[in-house]
């Protein structure tokens, strides 16, 4: 326990107490330390596999082959081809029916799961599009489907909320079923409709650009070990608040496209085919999940090597900008390049050897911000960005570090979207921050009109919400957590987490859980259960203590000043012990005693420079541990004492304090906490004669009181001033000034009183 | 346009006018300064904005305002509204200290006391109208340039080329608010000098007026207006709130007084317009009600049969 640790006294009667204080915790520490060893019921789950072994190419071994030749028309959004999939079934029982995803579907009408689902997410309106567009809608649809030279049957499924209207997952029933062991071929073929842009994928038709992705009949994930209860296929629905999951595949794929067009995508070129009107564009990849592409009739398209200073291959950059914004292409490229080099070093290397960025147009504005492996989308690409500095923000160069770094988690560590979405979204932002990190070390602070933003204070503004809907940060499904909580509990709480271990107890821990966490799950599918494992083998002590309760409390912690006064003291009304004898104090003498300090305590002296202080906690009872509540008082060297004369004051502040100068104050602070077992606060008392004393506070009881009896007033508490504590609610509660001081606020106030000012001489001119 | 520069030059009781106008401002910008101040140290200045509440910090500025804002918006508009009637008062005795066609001088508090007593409904009725025809032309202009979103979307136009609409929204509603603004302040100058008490007359009267004089009567109130107002509005929107600016303050006042010399000059050379002797025939004329009402109430109570002819 660090409480007591600094200037404590050695006086006997303290020293006893703080004995049995720290005797007290010493078991509790080992009675919880004990307790968490005990594996949790939410942890009983089938053992999970090994780390996935790798090929000589850095990528593992699949068991599953797309084969994929499709034709895209830009100028309509029509989208058709044949899949030919080739998966080697892992079961133990024969398989009769394989569920494939339509994704497009979900754009298909008004009903549909994933639109249904998207207003607690997003605000969108499709009746707008519709009325803008005539037609702005998606589908997919399964012409036909056979195994080897036999048709099979196709039906659509709603295993998640029995929608009749969602039409994203169908169920092929098999004409033979699948041998354990056996290869399946699979050929289907598909007609689809690209919708304008909506969310992720799109075609705008006029400008003829396409966001190609979610858009080929695909295969759900095979979950061989049964982790998720039994084993067998993990499908769901295409919902309107989460994204993706999909197994590990080799991909082929030949795109048709008018002549003349330009088009990147997942992987390498591995060549092109005119033909007349057409051509054929021909990517491949090995062990990716998605397949996704990018075509329009003009783009700015920039080719170049870079080495990972974390190992790995050679990745081959590719840059892709609008015609209107050629010069993003150099910004793209460092962003694109550090966000490799921080994720190869502290995490583990990039596997596959390509990264292509992707500026989509203000047409396509909601194809933005997207993640596929060796693909991901940036900001959006307009002259008008660039015309007003907004690079400055950062705002791009961000975009590309978050869709950089999902290559790991998703990519790489390719986790359930659907299921567990704070495991890549919330991983991703806590990286992200650390790129924009090592970005602003080296290139300065983002910044907007003077304005600079911290991520960490962002992400703690954002998770206001959850504290008021409680549920743990591992809550499953993503897609059904309460509404308008899905930002904050996906993005927020993972990074918040991980940047309060960082400040608490160094990046080194964080680095060492993200190299173990990439090392054991490196192309496999990690789930909640698993970061939780992850935590108790891979952390120790109060780290392991902090994180595992950050992951299972439904709450985030929040501490709070509940009250904080300072008020002159006074010998008490009553017959008070002097140096000669008994005096009674009376309303009318009170105040002459009080200037010959009768009945003051010799501690409120501070003879030897020494702070007395007295702290009241109530009792706790935890597991059936019962401990008291206590009165200590103690006494502490203060932990710095400033220049009263270095604040500025105003010559009534300075007036004010002189003639209070023979005083003594009566201070009294209450503070609240989560009373969670291992997350302690620092609380910074300062007092308006310099005195600053920071005490440390175990915050195992939901609240404390501290009473100070000093020569100066309190003039402030901050709760966690060095703000080591990210993973907290909201910072307002967290300090409490008890003068108030507009010093900061007056340029604003002249701002806003201008702005008054000019509303009102102007006013009359108008009406 | 003679009389519209020799508006600009000073009057007797000019001074004492823009002294008065700016005890006003002074008075309630005083107590905007306190009530927003108010505000913002109720909502961050105890410390709520964190420890170290760093207001270059954005989010620490965006808890800053955020209890703050409500209040702040309500102090200014509040502020607008009043600063709004002590100008109406403050018109109304410039008018009647600055019309050259009268021969006793007339005092400023003396005009602002019969501005109050006499002038204030009829000029708050005609700002009134005039917010209805702020209303319908924004309406209009709003409804008459929706398609273009929708288009710019579909036909996939850059930000830079898609700002056509808003810039040529901002065109038409400041064009159109700046007529109105005119018009109404046309109204008036006609109700003061006259002293008069029928909108609905003055109206008409206004209209006449401005088909004779369009450019030094009409014209020249609306550019000074949009010229006071969209000059200005740079030095509140573009300087940043968060940093303390000497330059921005300094220029703000300087920009003040420029606003205090236009007010005068606009009222100052209306009062010269209309006392031309070439308007003669303008002055003075009927102010009786047009009996539209009582029409209506006689034909009413004919229908129901209980006037009959």
């Amino acid at each position: 326990m660090a409480i007591g640790l600094r200037g404590y006294s050695s006086s006997p009667v303290v020293t006893t107490k703080l004995f049995g204080f720290l005797l007290l915790i010493t078991l509790l520490s080992t009675a919880l330390a004990f307790a968490l060893a005990v594996p949790d019921e939410a942890l009983e789950e089938a053992e999970a596999p090994g780390p996935t072994p790798l090929m000589e190419d850095g990528l593992p071994a699949t068991d599953l082959r797309y084969d994929i030749e499709a034709s895209v028309e830009p100028s309509t959004g029509e989208l058709s081809g044949t899949v030919t999939v080739e998966w080697t079934y892992p079961g133990t029982d024969p398989l009769t029916e394989v569920p494939i995803h339509l994704y497009l579907n979900g754009f298909s009408n008004m009903d549909s799961t994933w639109v249904a689902g998207s207003s607690a997410l997003r605000d969108f309106d499709l009746e707008e599009k519709a009325e803008t567009f005539g037609d702005p809608w998606g589908h997919s649809e399964l012409i036909a489907v056979r195994q080897g030279s036999e048709t099979c049957e196709t039906r659509f499924v709603q295993p998640d909320d029995g929608n009749p209207h969602d039409r994203s997952l169908a169920m092929v029933t098999l004409a033979e079923p699948l041998a354990p062991g056996a290869t399946l071929k699979l050929t289907m073929e598909f007609d689809a409709q690209l919708p304008v842009p909506i969310a992720r994928t799109g075609c705008h038709r006029v400008r003829q650009y396409c966001h190609v992705g979610q858009w080929f009949p695909k295969l759900s994930v095979f979950d061989a070990e049964g982790r998720s209860g039994e084993q067998g296929f993990v499908a769901h629905q295409f919902h309107g608040p989460t994204e993706f999951f999909a197994p590990f595949a080799d991909y082929r794929v030949s795109i048709d496209i008018p002549a003349g067009f330009d088009l990147v995508a997942t992987g390498r070129r591995e060549g092109v085919k005119e033909d007349g009107e057409r051509q054929q564009v021909v990517y491949a990849q090995r062990a990716v999940h998605d397949f996704a592409f990018v075509v329009a009739p003009e783009l700015v398209i920039d080719e170049s090597t870079h080495q990972p200073t974390g190992g790995g291959p050679e990745v081959l950059l590719t840059m892709v900008t609008q015609p209107e914004t050629p010069l993003h292409v150099q910004g793209m490229r460092d962003a694109t390049a550090l966000s490799l080099d921080v994720l190869s070093t502290d995490v583990g290397p990039y596997a596959w050897d390509a990264m292509t960025v992707v500026e989509p147009p203000l047409a396509a504005a909601q194809t933005a911000g997207m993640e596929y492996q060796t693909l991901v989308t940036g900001m959006v690409a307009d002259p008008a960005a660039d015309l007003l500095s907004l690079d400055a923000t950062g705002l791009t160069t961000i975009v590309i570090f978050h869709e950089v770094a999902h290559n790991w988690f998703q990519g790489m560590l390719a986790s359930d979207e659907v299921s567990d979405a704070h495991l890549d979204e919330g991983m991703t932002s806590y990286w992200e921050g650390r790129i924009r990190q090592v970005w602003e070390e080296r290139h300065g602070k983002f910044h907007y009109l003077g304005l600079t933003s911290d991520p960490v204070h962002a992400r703690r503004g954002s998770s206001r919400r959850p504290q008021s809907v409680p549920q743990s940060q591992l809550t499953r499904p993503s897609w059904l957590l309460a509404r308008r909580t899905h930002g904050s509990q996906i993005y927020a709480r993972i990074p918040m987490l991980f940047s309060t271990v960082a400040r608490k107890y160094g990046t080194d821990e964080v680095d060492t859980f993200f190299q173990a966490w990439y090392a054991r799950w490196r192309f496999g599918h990690p789930r909640s259960e698993d970061l939780l494992q992850m935590v108790r083998d891979e952390t120790a002590g109060p780290v392991r203590r902090f994180m595992v309760q950050a992951l299972l409390e439904p709450e985030i912690p929040d501490y709070a000043i509940e009250k904080a006064s300072s008020t002159p003291w006074q010998t008490p009304l009553g017959r008070v012990m002097g140096e000669e004898g008994p005096v009674v104090v009376t309303a009318e003498n009170q105040e002459a005693h009080t200037d010959d300090l009768l009945g003051l305590a010799p501690s409120a002296l501070e003879p030897d420079g020494k702070v007395a202080v007295e702290v009241r906690y109530p009792g706790s009872v935890d597991d059936g541990d019962i401990a008291s509540g206590q009165v200590e008082r103690q006494l502490w060297t203060p932990t710095e004492i400033r220049d009263p004369e270095e604040t500025d004051e105003s010559d009534e502040e300075q007036a004010d304090e002189e003639e209070d100068g023979d005083k003594y104050w009566v201070s009294a602070v209450r503070v609240s906490g989560p009373a969670w077992e291992h997350l302690p606060i620092t609380i910074r008392f300062e007092f308006d004669d310099g005195v600053v004393l920071d005490l440390e506070w175990d915050a195992r009881t939901p609240w404390r009181t501290y009473r100070f009896l000093r020569p100066a007033k309190l003039a402030s508490v901050h709760l966690d001033p060095e703000l080591t504590l990210i993973l907290e609610g909201p910072v307002g509660n967290n300090a409490e000034l008890l003068t108030p001081d507009d010093e900061p606020l007056r340029p604003m106030v002249w701002w806003f009183t201008r702005v008054a000012q000019w509303a009102m001489v102007n006013v009359g001119m108008w009406l | 346009m003679r009389r519209v520069l020799r508006g600009l030059l000073p009057a007797a009781g000019a001074i004492r006018l823009l002294l008065a106008r700016g005890i006003a401002l002074a008075a309630v910008s005083a107590v905007v300064f306190k009530v927003i101040q108010g505000a913002f140290v109720g909502d961050c200045g105890h410390g709520a904005c964190g420890p170290t509440p760093g207001l270059l910090d954005a989010p620490g500025l965006a808890s800053a305002t955020a209890g703050g804002s409500a209040t702040v918006i309500g102090v200014i508009a509040a502020a607008a509204a009043l600063f709004w009637l002590i100008d109406q008062l403050l018109m109304a005795a410039a008018l009647q200290t600055l019309d050259p066609r009268r021969t006793t001088k007339v005092a400023v508090w003396r005009g602002i006391r019969t501005g109050l007593t006499r002038h204030l409904l009829p000029m708050m009725r005609i700002s009134l109208l005039g917010l209805v025809l702020v209303g319908l032309w924004t309406a209009a202009v709003m409804k008459g340039t929706e398609w273009m979103g929708p288009m710019m979307a579909r036909e996939g136009w850059v930000a830079t080329d898609r700002a056509l609409q808003p810039v040529l929204r901002a065109a038409l509603l400041s064009g159109g608010f700046a007529a109105v603004g005119a018009f109404t302040f046309w109204c008036k100058v006609l109700t003061v000098t006259d002293k008069r008490r029928r909108v609905r007359r003055t109206v008409f009267h206004a209209i006449r007026l401005a088909w004779r004089r369009p450019i030094s009567g009409v014209l020249t109130s609306a550019v000074l207006a949009w010229m006071a107002t969209l000059s200005t509005l740079p030095l509140t929107t573009l300087a940043r709130p968060w940093v303390a600016d000497t330059t921005a303050t300094v220029a703000w006042a300087v920009a003040l007084v420029g606003l205090f010399v236009i007010w005068y000059w606009r009222i100052h050379a209306a009062a010269l317009v209309y006392g031309d002797e070439a308007l003669k025939d303008l002055h003075g004329r009927s102010d009786a009600p047009f009996g539209l009402w009582g029409w209506v109430k006689g034909r009413w109570r004919r229908l129901r049969g209980l006037n009959p002819a």
